[in-house]
């Protein structure tokens, strides 16, 4: 009896132990961490303001697993408040997390990385040109945008505030129409990262043109071989002073690679006499209206007949 | 955890608006409304969002019944599932009020009516516009419920309908070219689908994309009355098109991560070849065209930030294009054999770059990518690049940053130009060279600088300023492009004055300069010639706000110019100037003085705009507003524009003709916020 006892009195304290050192020290730590957590309200105390946002915003969102709503608010994203509130606030006080613009942009961004690195969105976030350029996601989002914004303004203004080359080039004659609001710089780059250069939506340059030109994909029977390798050989993608967004005029774009030539019109001098009211006496149809492809139509591919297949006429 | 004290409350929030235009163009109203739809009218758009905690919906529409209205209908529940459904139409017009000598215009069908005199325009019959629209119409939806798992599919669908400007030569030796509309009918279906898993460490996602465009007219029946007879132009053949494609990424010890990409694609088309080349007077044996092309890509990329202050990346991506059409062979009745060439390319890059913080807030980063591609048709040939390149970035004052880089391509190409020039006919099928030299293929370095400084000594001032030099040499050519020099100048300015007004402004200006040699073989090796082109383009604007009652009555002014001034200055030796017999080629006087172009796609364009914004209260709001636009254009090839010109050398229609144009716009609008 008194065996059993001791054997039973010792397996209760070998399972107390147990459950001890499961629970008891660290649900100590954890209680100490809970501990430094001044809780929401504590925070809507002073920046009742924010709060209102946020609360508006989907990161309060209960039904949403792992978001803010479901941890702790505001200190899931600022860091535990109880030192900042013992300090009684201030910009930083108390180690308080200050998505400040002038802040680290990689201390910024790892806070929204934390929960958002396990996107679809966001999977090549470290092979792009944003993360190397030090551009933080709260660089263009807003974070305590109401559910119908994220962006912190328009998206085409906004990629503009740092690619003023590139707003410039839409600012051109012949431009896609991304001022006029009918498309956006998402419609072809990624913005968080990608393998296609400049971020492209696609493997290749060709690929990312053809989901909206899809009659240049061909095949023809004809090609065009620097057409078929990038259409940049011959275009500007954002926006260039001269029609069709080509980067330079006909048919000196073409002379960049037809020049030499025996016999045949591909080599000559264009020149102002060859304009509408000029007096050269040949080929002035080579040069004015649409030049080279005054004839030379099917310049993109041809699955014309024979010899005009091949030299695009037909 | 604290307690949740959310609000329970549905929001229901939304705008409408409806504004008044009026509207006064004179000149090119295709031009001023080039991707717009601005006529007298009104003008509705509405927004509306009903969100509660399990669910939410969001609608958008705009420019209501107009050739730019979008409708865009958003919702879903919350962590269970995303869906959003659009319809949108995008106009692309180039020319109104164009003229054809055909009937027929729209159709893959055009006639010469009798009666009609090719050579007298006032006969033509036919008055059209040079316009498309896209209609768009589709939805997505996305699972999240199934997270870590995700799942996406969308579809898509586009209608294109119009005309666009296209051409032939009437006859074989180029004499006349006769502008054709060529109509557009297409459809494109875009169909894709996602299936992948997010979780940390892993991120795997396997994806597919189809794709089908159907061109209700492959070929453009026309009457061509210089050789009496049935001609064909042929038009884009229809296509299928899909892709599988894997990415995958892990997040790897020592802040790395370790990512891929793969992909197959391939499009598909099938051709009835014509049987006749009306133009060089050839009946073909019959042949179809089955066009098939195959792309394969792998890409793979290690990133790691091991310490604080490294952080590296490298690379390898292949790319391979694989044409495997059918080599079709037509032969004609004089027994020649037609053949077409199939082009392919393989391209394989590697490269890594590393970047250090350095003390004092610089950041250096160095990179060096090398790349071959090649192209196995004939001699097209092969190129390497090395790219170099270095920067160093400075944020060592809150107020500014300054960033500056360097980089420099080098490429080798393994390319011969035929020593035999003569062999250069493309009538010759067994002959190789087309008088083609390709310049992405020829030796070249290519040297670019940037400098940005950006300055934000305040809330309420920021500043930026940037500088890019690019320049491309061509050493190896002894003719073509020889150099391509850039430069560009960025600046911007915006300034808040307290709560009396925002100010803002920018300056823009770009330089192109580009020269070539080039040798006119039609009259002889003497023939040699120079171009020097030169673009200049600029633009600028500045505009405010002013808050005459700050937060209930605004003033918003903006002024906007943009200039484009391009020439091409030519230099002829006598033998260009000249034909073998000694004549003027180009008319009697000419001469190294007055044969440059002065005006190359020269244009400027201002724009006014002022509008006065009032907060009846904070959900009304009214505006009124005034808007004038003038472009004026001339660019040698366009100026003094004849549907006929006096050479004989062309049947134009109007296609890009007189551009200019001037606009006024008044406009009223109000506009209701609710929530």
């Amino acid at each position: 009896m008194g065996r059993i006892l001791m054997k039973r009195i010792l397996g209760g304290v070998f399972i107390l132990s147990i459950v001890y050192f499961l629970l008891g020290p660290n649900s100590l730590a954890i209680a100490a961490e809970k501990a430094e957590f001044a809780g929401v309200d504590a925070c809507k105390k002073c920046h009742e303001d924010y709060y209102n946002s946020y609360v508006s915003s989907i990161h309060a969102k209960k039904k949403i697993p792992g978001t803010p709503a479901k941890q702790d608010a505001c200190e899931s994203c600022h860091g535990a408040g109880i030192e900042h509130v013992s300090k009684g606030g201030g910009k930083g006080a108390g180690g308080i997390f200050v998505f400040d613009k002038k802040g680290d942009p990689k201390a910024r961004a790892a806070k929204c990385l934390a929960c958002h690195e396990e996107s679809k969105s966001l999977a090549f976030w470290d092979i792009g040109a944003h993360r190397k350029n030090d551009v933080s996601c709260d660089d263009c989002h807003k974070i305590h945008a109401p559910v119908a914004q994220s962006l912190k303004f328009d998206e085409n203004q906004l990629c503009f505030t740092c690619h003023q080359d590139i707003k410039s080039m839409f600012n051109r004659q012949s431009h896609h129409p991304v001022k006029e609001g009918l498309i956006k710089c998402s419609n072809c780059h990624d913005v968080h990262g990608g393998f296609g250069k400049h971020m492209i939506k696609a493997d290749s340059i060709n690929e990312l043109c053809y989901e909206c030109h899809a009659e240049k994909r061909g095949p023809f029977m004809w090609e065009h071989p620097p057409v078929e390798k990038n259409c940049l050989n011959c275009h500007e993608a954002h926006g260039s002073s001269h029609g069709r967004l080509l980067e330079r005029k006909l048919p000196q774009l073409c002379q960049n690679c037809h020049d030499v030539q025996a016999g045949g019109h591909f080599s000559e001098a264009y020149t102002s006499f060859h304009s509408f009211n000029g007096a050269a006496t040949g080929d002035k149809n080579k040069f004015y209206g649409r030049s080279c492809v005054n004839c030379h139509t099917n310049i993109h591919g041809s699955n014309g007949p024979a010899a005009a297949g091949q030299l695009f006429l037909r | 955890m604290a307690p949740s004290v959310y609000a329970e409350e549905p929001t229901l929030a939304g705008e409408v608006s409806l504004k008044g235009l009026l509207t006064n163009v004179k000149g090119n109203d295709a031009k001023f409304n080039e991707y717009s739809d601005l006529h007298d009218g009104l003008y509705g758009r509405a927004k509306l969002l009903y969100d509660t905690d399990a669910w939410w919906l969001k609608a958008n529409a705009s420019d209501i019944g107009y050739d730019t209205q979008n409708y865009q209908l958003d919702g879903g529940m919350w962590g269970i599932l995303k869906s959003n459904a659009f319809y949108k139409e995008i106009p692309h017009n180039i020319g109104f009020g164009a003229r054809s000598m055909f009937t027929g215009v729209g159709s893959g069908n055009l006639s010469l009516p009798p009666g009609v005199d090719p050579t007298d325009a006032t006969t033509w019959p036919s008055s059209f516009n040079y316009s498309t629209e896209r209609r768009q119409t589709g939805g997505s939806f996305s699972l999240d419920v199934i997270k870590p798992f995700f799942f996406n599919a969308s579809a898509t669908t586009e209608q294109r309908k119009g005309n666009r400007p296209a051409g032939v030569s009437l006859d074989s030796g180029n004499a006349q070219a006769l502008e054709l509309p060529a109509p557009v009918d297409y459809r494109t279906d875009i169909l894709k689908t996602e299936l992948g898993y997010a979780k940390k460490p892993l991120f795997l996602d396997l994806y597919f994309m189809y794709s089908e465009f159907d061109n209700k007219n492959e070929i453009l029946n026309f009457d061509n009355f210089s050789l009496g007879t049935s001609d064909t132009l042929t038009l884009p053949p229809d296509n299928k098109y899909y892709k599988v494609g894997f990415k995958g990424a892990v997040k790897l010890p020592f802040d790395s991560k370790f990512s891929i990409n793969t992909g197959w694609s391939q499009t598909t088309s099938h051709t009835n070849l014509l049987t006749a080349d009306n133009l060089f007077g050839l009946t073909l044996t019959p042949a179809t065209f089955n066009g098939k092309i195959a792309t394969q890509n792998i890409d793979v990329a290690l990133t790691s930030t091991p310490v604080d202050f490294l952080d590296g990346t490298i690379f390898y991506k292949y790319y391979n294009r694989d044409n495997r059409s059918d080599m079709t062979t037509q032969t004609d009745q004089l027994a020649d054999v037609f053949v077409n060439r199939l082009f392919s390319y393989q391209k394989n890059e590697f490269g890594g770059e590393l970047g250090f913080r350095l003390p004092l807030k610089f950041y250096l980063s160095t990179g060096y990518t090398h790349s071959v591609t090649n192209q196995p048709l004939d001699t097209l040939g092969s190129t390497n690049d090395d790219i170099y390149s270095i920067g160093l970035k400075w944020k060592g004052l809150n107020f500014m940053s300054i960033r500056t880089s360097y980089e420099r391509l080098v490429r080798n190409s393994d390319f011969s130009q035929p020593a035999d020039q003569s062999l250069a006919n493309p009538f010759n099928p067994g002959i190789n060279i087309d008088g083609a030299r390709n310049l992405d293929l020829a030796d070249k370095t290519r040297d670019t600088v940037k400098l940005n400084l950006d300055l934000y000594p305040t809330d309420f001032l920021s500043i930026g300023l940037g500088y890019k030099h690019k320049e491309t040499n061509y050493k190896q050519l002894q003719f073509g492009l020889k150099s391509d020099r850039r430069d560009e100048i960025t600046t911007n300015v915006d300034l808040m004055i307290g709560t009396y007004a925002q100010l803002f402004g920018y300056f823009d200006y770009g330089l192109t300069r580009r020269s070539e040699d080039q040798q006119d073989q039609s009259i002889s090796t003497d023939a040699l010639w120079n171009l020097k082109d030169k673009e200049k383009y600029y633009d600028f604007g500045a505009g405010t706000n002013i808050y005459l009652v700050p937060k209930k009555l605004t003033l918003r002014l903006q002024y906007d110019y943009s200039k484009s001034d391009g020439n091409a200055d030519l230099t002829l030796s006598s033998d260009a100037l000249n034909n073998p017999n000694g004549n003027a080629l180009f008319g009697t006087g000419a001469n190294n003085n007055n044969i440059d172009i002065p005006n190359w796609d020269d244009y400027t364009k201002k724009s006014v705009m002022a509008k006065l914004i009032y907060n009846v209260t904070k959900k009304i709001t009214f505006a009124i507003g005034y808007a004038y636009e003038k472009f004026t254009f001339s660019d040698a090839q366009l100026d003094g524009y004849a549907l006929i010109p006096t050479d004989g050398g062309a049947f134009l229609t109007g296609a890009y003709a007189n551009q200019s144009y001037k606009a006024n716009l008044y406009f009223a609008s109000v506009s209701y916020k609710f929530w």
